[in-house]
């Protein structure tokens, strides 16, 4: 057996084609009209459409049409039987046509065709019911087992029977409880008794005595018996199948059942498909042995499954994929004896038979167009020639320079600060909205001049500072859109703040999904976050700068623009912090101009103070300079042996406050540390919360629960508790992380303009970079670790003397899962360190003093002799550094007294610098990397190939 | 007049009901929709009165009634001028009241609609998968070595060297297992196989399946499928209350196929079961049920199981069954015993019921499946042969009775059985995928491109499409065209970043090319994917030994 087709021999289509037909609109039936009759087909839509057709031979002929006819109701369920009494042929069947309100028994009258007209049928009204309850289907049968006459009774939508016995005698039955959805009921004969599937879903059986005496005494209906069901049904059916045995048969939603009438379940079947609607029948007499019991089940795809019992034995498809008939029925048509009647829910008549004709799944022919490789080659081509030249990154300047064709932004900030900020527009916190600090405006205006499939603007604050708009997104942006924003900046949080530059980050994918960035940045005034106030007299960090461009005026105007006139001279500008910091302590800096040279002094007593007034000092210079138009600096790239080009403008003097940085970082990693040990300490205190959750979960319910109740109420607390210790630190820890920020953008600014190899500089601002960034994993004192190690063993800051940095790099691998604090720390301070002493010792700017310093060298290089040979190696690295005098310190104590930070430079140290000095005077010339032009680390910080990091490394090891 | 608008109202009822019946159930939820909207408008209340008989119950449920009345019964509040213009003809005057009973049945006949809707039978699905994504989802797939992907073999032509494939095949060939053609379960040796859901067959139920882990639930909840629909505040499973409705038996069976479902809520839908249990058991045990229902039981035992405590499941599954022999008790006791390691026992309680019903095939299948479970292949094997004689277009057997074939190395065989699922009318990519395979290794290369071509179109989900590449990549690697194997591998990971068989094969076709790095690196990536996968591990092992990186 396999699967075989359900074989068409008529079929027709109702005159309603919509949706509108259901189980009961089938009906198979024979009226008594002729002798030789067999079964009509009926059919009524719920429009009230009613057809009656006859089928004679294969195939429809319009002559199969007997009657058509229109109701004023919808048809809601067709039936016959022998609803009338007083019938003289008692062959003869009435149809009853169920309508909302009303039954009508009608009367079918033949009235014979002449020639090809073919035969007609009239319906004569025989009785009208007519109830209140809309009703939902109808139950026939010989109720009190009257002979020769069939009673009915109505199920309505509610539940409730209507009864209808001889003519118009009719009483109402409802049923207590709770209505269920409104379910079939199903009458047998054998027991007298009802089938009523309950809204528990159980079925029960009510005897027919019971229900019409109840009626008189009122009394409640028990029913005889009841079984659980367990599913809804979507139909049910009674078939004697032996002289002293009916069947229930009940498709569930899940399950075929079948009950005898006595209550006992035969089998329950598991469905594996979504059943529709069924049949069942008998073959055969039941009074007879060998009767068969056959199921019929339409599956949801169109399947229709026969049983017998429980058994399947026969599967069949309907050829075409049309959805699956609404009603089947059993019936013995002309010239074709137990014909399958479906009617599909749209009206699709049809009388199949099951055939040895087997079912083959005709699969859907791929249209897949034939490939011609000519073309397929080409349009490969093109397509690999658009992705090389989208991922092509080896002109990086050519790529940057059409992305900005493409996107042209313009970004400017307002360099006066303003009051007039709608604080509660911006939701700002309180305690920021209670000082009223200033803010600026700016304004972005972007021209895009090609199609862009999506564009992203990211506006990158400094922390702390806040931008009323921080992302846009557009997609689909047209061809010479221009877009212009009127932005916002303001203070948004008291933190110190390490930078006034205001970044927009454009992001764009072009139509062929091409992804671009662009970037420029614009700087906030700096009256947003100081105020003038008195000129402090001393402080406990002095920084010297001093401007040695001719294009710039040593003038405090001109980097101060904000808080002095144009035109003013003055010489100390006194500048106080205005948001952050504790509440008493104000944080004053300190700029003091030379009168008579071109040096800055900047002086506070406060690390954080010093981080906005630096970067305006050393911008503003390289600003006005390269607009002054001497060198371009940002394009070369560096050369070995090059030195800082900035302190062609200006130079700092070689001092780095590594004390109160040092002390930031402390504070920080306290801090880290603390988080550390609250977040462990919340961990367990969690997994003690899940053990008791768990434990409350799995006691059994009687034993009693106070003390495990009262221990996880006191867990829970504690939690809380502590889950506030955790929200605190971690607002001390941004605290601590922006002045960390300030700390080392400080250093960063003054290495910066320190006169040092360039590639020494550019290494150094890399490694410090700031913001700076804590992970939950990795704090920045961790992440940092390795590049100051490296610092400290590679290159020209290595501080140690020994030879052996191979011997250094094991023991660090070894060492590297654990963090060693203060060994950073170490390594932080001997970096500063060495920074200094390597930018205070070669100086090319009075060149006149370079004379002195041969004779020095001589002197000193005899006793360094032994120890320097050793370090040849290490020191190649250096060769490029120029002679350079020794007395720096005279130059600088000459301008202001404050300049003088000697204590830093003992003698020994000088002495050690003259000593590498004088190596590198030898060794210059026999490098032979030395005409490589490899670069460590670039100020565009693309990475070396590992050929060059490996030669890099190689000359210092 | 208003006797009328009623019969309008009780017309459209029937007509919801109709279209149930007829499984139309979208249809049915929105009818259901206008009505409860208009019974809305015309401020009827749910469930705030009972029947006149039930007198003496009459007054304790008034007052639990006003307490979840509240909850349930409103929509939103809406001033009733507005209800009366913008409902159109339905409501358009205060007299016409929809009557309460009417608007009740609404309400459940469109839980019933929404529930049916999405119904999986959880029976069908394999509970394997279920456990295996939760956390043993990759020893799974450790358990079985992967022949031949190692770095030496890799190249050797021979069938499936890949646990994978042999899991797309499975998969494939458990798709349609119901005789249907419903395409929804992953029958045979699928472990580690997110289920495909009945999403292929039903229009709207593209949730995937009802699984049992409450906490994957939120986001494949039907619930979803609610939004902008104005009454589905009457179905908000989240702020009913389990013990208030435990009492309402006319209603509860439907509530908890709602919950179990269509709300994929198995937690909300235990503390039902639980209300309910209570509830009978305080009965009087004089009344109709003496004995705790067994419908109960067994959802109780359903919930338990799919919450994952088989053990605290059982008890309930075996009371069900002792008053009431449910097909459904029994698989799910089987399966009860198949999570606690006890496939023997599984076998005992479903050859109680093979005796008594020998012929039905639910029971077999099991059989089978736990003789699959246990590794017992012949005898599994000879179940499912039984089974495809009980119910020849069972197309669960077949597509086992292929798979065995197929690692008997007879892919002929095999395909046979493919094709004859395939004349069934099941139709899906797996089975082309699985077709396409079985010609590779049988040797009718001709079919295998165009069989690969119709599994490619029909696929939809990225699963699919990921299993389809990765077998791909062996015709490629049959036919010594690495390259091409290499784009089909790369495409399967554009479908499934996450496809660890996929990277490892990757890092062996890049080692043989002589990318050493690239190798290491597909290996380390498949190593995230999969830590506990042997073939990886012992690659990344081969490379640290013969390779100095």
């Amino acid at each position: 057996m396999s699967l075989f087709n359900v074989c068409s021999w008529w079929s027709a289509q109702c005159s309603d084609p919509g949706e509108e037909y259901d189980v009961a609109s089938l009906l198979c039936a024979r009226f008594g009209l002729e002798t030789q009759e067999k079964d009509y087909i009926i059919v009524g839509s719920q429009t009230g459409q009613l057809s009656i057709y006859y089928p004679h031979n294969r195939g429809f002929d319009a002559t199969d049409l007997l009657l058509e006819t229109q109701m004023e109701a919808p048809i809601i369920g067709l039936y016959a039987g022998k609803f009338s009494g007083n019938v003289r042929n008692e062959n003869a069947n009435q149809l009853g046509v169920l309508l909302p309100n009303a039954i009508i028994i009608y009367n079918v009258v033949a009235i014979g065709g002449l020639a090809e007209h073919g035969a007609q049928l009239r319906l004569q009204v025989q009785a009208e019911h007519k109830f209140q309850r809309v009703s939902f289907g109808l139950c026939q049968g010989h109720f009190g087992q009257v002979k020769g006459r069939e009673f009915f009774c109505v199920v309505h939508l509610d539940g409730t029977l209507t009864f209808f016995e001889q003519d118009g005698i009719s009483y109402e039955c409802r049923f207590p409880g709770h209505r269920a959805l409104p379910a079939p009921v199903a009458y047998c004969e054998r027991t007298d008794s009802f089938f009523r599937f309950s809204a528990t879903w159980d079925l029960q059986c009510f005897s027919y005595q019971d229900l019409s005496h109840s009626l008189v005494t009122k009394s409640s209906y028990q029913p005889t018996w009841s079984q659980g069901v367990g599913e809804g049904i979507v139909d049910m059916r009674v078939v004697q199948v032996k002289e002293n045995c009916s069947n229930i048969m009940i498709l569930g939603e899940r399950n075929f059942i079948s009950l005898d009438d006595n209550g006992k379940f035969n089998f329950m079947l598991k469905l594996d498909y979504a059943p529709k609607c069924f049949t069942s029948f008998v073959v055969g007499y039941y009074w007879e042995p060998g009767a068969r019991l056959i199921s019929a089940i339409i599956s949801d795809s169109s399947k229709l499954h026969l049983y017998e019992e429980a058994n399947i034995i026969w599967a069949a498809q309907w050829p075409n994929q049309s959805p699956a008939p609404v009603a089947i029925q059993r019936s013995n048509v002309q010239n074709l004896a137990g014909g399958i009647v479906t009617l599909g829910a749209r009206g699709q008549l049809e009388v199949g038979y099951l055939g040895a004709d087997p079912f083959q799944f005709q699969v859907q022919p791929l249209n897949v167009e034939e490939l011609s490789f000519a073309q397929a080659h080409k349009e490969l081509q093109k397509l690999e020639d658009e992705i090389k030249e989208a991922v092509d990154v080896r002109d990086m300047d050519a790529l940057n320079q059409q992305a900005a064709d493409q996107v042209r932004l313009s970004f400017t900030i307002e360099q006066e600060a303003n009051d007039d900020l709608d604080t509660l527009l911006l939701d700002m916190p309180a305690d920021v909205a209670v000082k009223e600090l200033p803010s600026a405006k700016g304004i972005l205006r972007c021209k895009i001049k090609a199609e862009l499939a999506e564009l992203q603007l990211v506006f990158q604050t400094p922390n702390g500072v806040r931008c009323s708009q921080d992302t846009l997104s557009f997609v689909n942006v047209p061809a010479g859109t221009s877009k212009e924003f009127k932005l916002d900046f303001y203070t948004a949080e008291l933190l110190h703040i390490h930078s006034t530059k205001v970044e927009v980050v454009a992001s764009f994918l072009s139509t062929r999904g091409i992804p671009r960035v662009i970037q420029q940045s614009a700087n906030l005034p700096l009256s947003m976050f100081y105020r003038i106030c008195q000129p402090q007299k001393a402080a406990g960090i002095k920084l010297t700068y001093s401007i040695t461009s001719r294009h710039v005026s040593p003038k405090l105007a001109t980097f101060f623009g904000e808080f002095l006139e144009e035109k003013s001279d003055t010489h100390a500008l006194g500048l106080q912090l205005l948001c952050p910091g504790l509440e008493k302590q104000s944080e004053v800096i300190t700029v003091v101009a030379a009168k008579n040279s071109n040096r800055f002094r900047i002086q506070s007593d406060n690390v954080e103070t010093f981080a906005m007034i630096l970067e305006r000092i050393v911008e503003r210079t390289l600003q006005l300079d390269s607009s002054a138009g001497l060198i371009k600096m940002d394009k070369k790239k560096p050369k070995r042996g090059v030195l800082n080009r900035c302190v062609e403008r200006l130079m700092a003097a070689p001092f780095l406050p590594t004390q109160p940085i040092l002390h930031r970082i402390d504070v920080h990693h306290e801090t880290q540390q603390s988080i550390r040990k609250q977040t462990d300490q919340l961990e367990e205190l969690w997994q003690q919360f899940k053990t008791l959750q768990r434990q409350l979960q799995e006691q059994s319910e009687s034993e009693p629960k106070e003390a495990l109740t009262m221990q996880i109420e006191s867990n829970y607390d504690q939690l809380i508790l502590e889950g506030d210790k955790l929200v605190e630190i971690r607002r001390d820890e941004r605290k601590q992380r922006c002045d960390l920020n300030c700390a080392v953008a400080l250093a960063k600014w003054i290495i910066h303009a320190l006169n040092l190899e360039e590639r020494v500089v550019n290494v150094v601002s890399s490694v410090l970079s700031v913001p700076i960034e804590d992970w939950t994993e990795l704090s920045w004192e961790e992440s940092m670790a390795p590049g100051i190690d490296m610092l400290h063993h590679f290159g020209p800051l290595t501080r140690s003397k020994s030879s052996s940095t191979h011997g250094l790099l094991d023991a660090n691998a070894g060492s590297r899962d654990s963090f060693d604090y203060s060994r950073f720390r170490r390594h932080f301070a001997t970096l500063f360190d060495r920074i200094v002493r390597l930018a205070s010792s070669p100086v090319t700017v009075n060149p006149e003093k370079g004379k002195e310093e041969p004779s020095m060298e001589e002197k000193t290089a005899p006793t360094q002799q032994v120890d320097e040979i050793g370090n040849m190696q290490r020191m190649l690295g250096e060769k490029g550094l120029p002679l350079a005098p020794r007395k720096r310190k005279t130059n600088m104590s000459s301008s202001l007294e404050a300049v003088e930070d000697d204590e830093e430079y003992d003698e020994e140290d000088l002495r050690e610098d003259v000593g590498y000095r004088k190596e590198y005077g030898a060794t210059d010339q026999k490098n032979p990397h030395n005409k490589k032009r490899s670069e460590w680390v670039n100020e565009d910080f693309e990475l070396p190939t590992t050929e060059e990091l490996f030669s890099d490394l190689g000359i210092w090891w | 007049m208003a006797s009328a608008m009623l019969a309008t109202l009780e017309l459209d009822y029937f007509r919801a009901v109709s279209l149930y019946r007829r499984r139309s159930y979208e249809r049915c939820a929105e009818l259901c929709n206008a009505l409860l909207q208009a019974g809305h408008d015309g401020h009827v209340q749910l469930f705030t009165t009972k029947e006149v008989e039930e007198e003496e119950q009459h007054q304790q449920q008034q007052a639990e009634h006003s307490r979840f009345g509240s909850n349930l019964q409103r929509i939103g509040p809406r001033p009733r001028g507005a209800a009366g213009g913008g409902a159109g003809a339905v409501d358009s005057g205060p007299s016409i009241m929809m009557p309460t009973w009417l608007m009740e049945g609404v309400w459940q006949l469109k839980m019933r609609a929404l529930t049916q809707r999405v119904y999986v039978d959880d029976l069908d699905e394999d509970d394997g998968g279920n456990e295996a994504t939760e956390e043993v989802e990759f020893e799974r797939i450790a358990t079985a070595a992967r022949p031949g992907s190692s770095i030496k073999t890799a190249f050797q032509p021979r069938p499936l060297t890949s646990q994978r494939a042999q899991q797309a095949r499975s998969r494939g060939s458990g798709v349609a297992h119901s005789s249907d053609g419903r395409l929804n379960s992953s029958r045979p040796g699928s472990a580690a196989v997110a289920r495909p859901g009945t999403s292929l067959s039903r229009p709207g139920s593209s949730l995937g399946s009802r699984c049992g882990t409450a906490s994957r639930i939120r986001a494949t909840s039907a619930a979803a499928f609610n939004v902008g629909d104005a009454t589905s505040k009457l179905y908000q499973a989240s702020r009913l209350n389990p013990t208030i409705y435990a009492e309402r038996e006319t209603l509860v069976k439907a509530l908890f196929q709602f919950l179990y479902y269509h709300e994929a809520d198995v937690q909300k839908a235990h503390s039902l079961c639980q209300a309910v249990l209570e509830v009978e058991r305080q009965k009087p045990s004089g009344s109709t049920g003496c004995t705790l229902s067994w419908w109960w039981q067994q959802q109780m035992g359903r919930c338990l199981l799919a919450l994952h405590y088989p053990r605290r499941a059982e008890p309930f599954l075996q009371q069900s069954l002792a008053s009431f022999p449910h097909p459904d008790t029994y698989l799910l006791l089987s399966r009860v015993y198949q999570r606690i390691k006890q496939p023997e026992r599984a076998l005992l309680v479903i050859g109680e019921v093979v005796d008594s019903r020998p012929f039905d095939v639910t029971y077999r299948l099991e059989q089978a499946r736990i003789h699959q479970a246990m590794e017992q292949q012949e005898d599994a094997l000879q179940l499912y042969r039984l089974v495809a004689k009980l119910h020849p277009i069972n197309v669960e057997s077949l597509a086992s009775i292929a798979v065995g074939y197929f690692y008997d190395n007879n892919p002929e065989m095999a395909l046979m059985y493919y094709r004859r699922i395939l004349s069934l009318g099941a139709q899906s990519p797996e089975l082309y995928c699985n077709i396409a395979l079985c010609c590779l290794y049988g040797g009718q290369i001709d079919l295998v491109l165009p069989c690969f071509q119709r599994a490619l179109a029909t696929a939809t989900q990225p699963g699919q499409k990921a299993d389809i590449w990765y077998n791909l990549s062996f015709v490629a690697v049959t036919s010594g065209d690495f390259n091409l194997a290499k784009r089909c591998l790369q495409l399967c990971l554009t479908s499934d970043a996450q496809n660890g068989a996929a990277l490892n094969n990757l890092a062996v076709l890049a080692a043989q090319s002589g990318d050493i790095l690239g190798a290491k690196s597909y290996l380390n990536a498949a190593k995230d994917v999969m830590p506990d996968a042997a073939e990886v591990t012992t690659n990344l092992q081969f490379m640290d030994v013969h390779y100095k990186l």
